[in-house]
């Protein structure tokens, strides 16, 4: 996997004890379009502080082009907002 | 006694590093030549920081990049972002004080930890690897740890060999870890110190230590003292907690990309550094009582001098006046590159000695900063600038922003 860290728009489930669980998400193509993935699994969700910056990283698996592949989202605490993180 | 010294290793340009690569910056910049410095468009600035790979090209910190850039054509700039910097001290400081309450921000990337004051789970050799281990995977950058029983070794030690090591320097190993290495290694032993000490024949720092003190103190006074002590491994400073230093001086200063003539062009060079340094001197609750303008010509003579004001002033108006004072009596009508304005003598602003000579409006003009500090805090620097700078190609407000306002070196253990 390589850091993308492309802004994404997320659909995301707040749970009521629970880390933020992710549902789908989509993010823009270079051509203005969007490509939507549906979060299937999350495997690990794990809190990141690298550079100071805190944060959750989530390592997930959805089917994308009819594969299954893993990646990361990362949702920047302070700043409200999520990225895809690593593909 | 057992105390830390924590060290982020070359930290501008690793926290520059990290953070690039978590945006998706295909490249470490700590791998490449490459440097934290000013804005090479803008036709200025000064190496901050350099990686080691630009260290091999001779590239040192101070230089100008234009320097920089003949030494190594390949160089890559990146320009600083101090908000990074503080959030990375930030995190590193919180970390730091899971392992002891007694922690110092001694500099941006520096720390000092007590760990002799109550009980502690872990042995101090054991905390310090968990410290080196733990800042490296949470916080994703190295640091250098040294422990010892005073501040002085803990951060000598630290220096010992980097990065990413942790090193002990107690007593008992001062002769054969701190003795053997070049005098200028010893802390507040600078360029000056060191060519007088060559001059003596003393060039590590095993044999400033067997130097006789008196000779030392004919030379260099009290200071020849204080390095014979640190040469023995000697000081007693204790380690103040707290997340902020009180600074003794706050300065700005600006190299201006053409050569200033007029006298009216550059009251407002000096309006615009006394805007940003009163803005800094106020956001640190301080009042200043000495104003120092420094001028470099376009022919690089430098002069400066300096005035202690009746009263301490925190006031923007005030501090211009005085620095308009000084640059008057200084100014010989030859082109200018470089201003600097530098405010020292510092003492808090919750007590301070009136005088009867007082501007009758102080209070209104000190509420009137106190307002605008606050809208520009809200709104940005540009929010709220003085009319004498529109079309002026002025910036309303110049010189560099320490935000935190944490010092980068200090004198001072």
């Amino acid at each position: 996997m390589k850091i993308v860290a492309t802004p994404i728009e997320t659909i995301v489930w707040f749970k009521e004890k629970d880390h933020p669980r992710p549902v789908k998400f989509r993010m823009t193509e270079e051509d203005g379009s969007f490509t939507m993935i549906i979060v299937d699994r999350i495997l690990e969700v794990h809190p990141q502080k690298t550079a100071g910056i805190a944060s959750l990283v989530y390592r997930c698996q959805s089917l994308i082009d009819e594969t299954e592949k893993c990646y990361e989202l990362k949702y920047l605490i302070h700043e409200c907002r999520w990225v895809l993180y690593k593909i | 006694m057992f105390i830390f010294h924590v060290d982020a290793n070359s930290a501008f340009l690793s926290w520059s590093a990290i953070h690039a690569l978590e945006q998706g910056h295909p490249i470490d910049f700590r791998e490449i030549p490459s440097v934290v410095g000013g804005d090479q468009k803008q036709r200025r600035g000064i190496v901050l920081a350099k990686s080691i790979p630009a260290k091999r090209y001779g590239i040192r910190t101070g230089d100008t990049l234009a320097e920089a850039r003949s030494l190594c054509p390949d160089l890559t700039v990146v320009s600083p972002s101090y908000k990074l910097y503080v959030r990375c001290s930030d995190a590193l400081f919180q970390l730091l004080s899971e392992y002891s309450p007694v922690v110092q921000r001694y500099s941006i990337d520096e720390c000092f930890l007590d760990y002799s004051q109550g009980k502690f789970s872990l042995d101090p050799l054991q905390a310090g690897l968990e410290i080196k281990r733990r800042v490296r995977e949470e916080l994703g950058f190295t640091v250098n740890v040294g422990l010892s029983c005073n501040k002085l070794l803990a951060k000598m030690g630290s220096e010992l060999k980097k990065p990413d090591r942790f090193h002990t320097l107690f007593p008992d190993e001062i002769e054969e870890k701190l003795w053997p290495l070049p005098v200028e290694e010893l802390f507040m032993v600078g360029r000056a110190t060191k060519r007088k000490l060559y001059r003596l024949n003393i060039r590590t720092i095993g044999e400033l230590a067997n130097t006789p003190q008196s000779l030392l103190t004919e030379t260099f006074k009290s200071h020849g003292a204080l390095i014979h002590q640190y040469a023995n491994g000697i000081d007693a400073s204790r380690v103040v907690p707290g997340k902020t230093l009180l600074q003794k001086s706050v300065g700005n200063s600006t190299t201006i990309a053409f050569d200033v003539c007029a006298a009216k062009e550059a009251y407002l060079v000096l309006l615009s550094l006394c805007e940003r340094v009163a803005m800094r001197l106020r956001s640190m609750d301080g009042m200043a009582q000495v104003v120092s303008v420094s001028l470099k010509t376009s022919e690089f003579v430098r002069y400066q001098q300096q005035h202690m004001l009746p009263s301490p002033v925190d006031e923007t108006k005030e501090i211009f006046q005085a620095a308009k004072n000084i640059f008057d009596a200084l100014w010989r009508q030859e082109p200018i590159r470089h201003i600097g304005i530098h405010l020292s003598e510092l003492v808090p602003n919750d007590f301070y000695q009136l005088t009867f000579l007082d501007p009758k409006d102080r209070e209104k003009e000190q509420r009137l900063d106190k307002t605008v500090d606050a809208l520009r805090a809200r709104y940005g620097d540009l929010s709220l600038v003085r009319s004498c700078f529109i079309n002026s190609g002025i910036k309303p407000l110049q010189g560099g922003v320490n935000e935190g306002d944490y010092p980068m070196m200090s004198s001072q253990l």
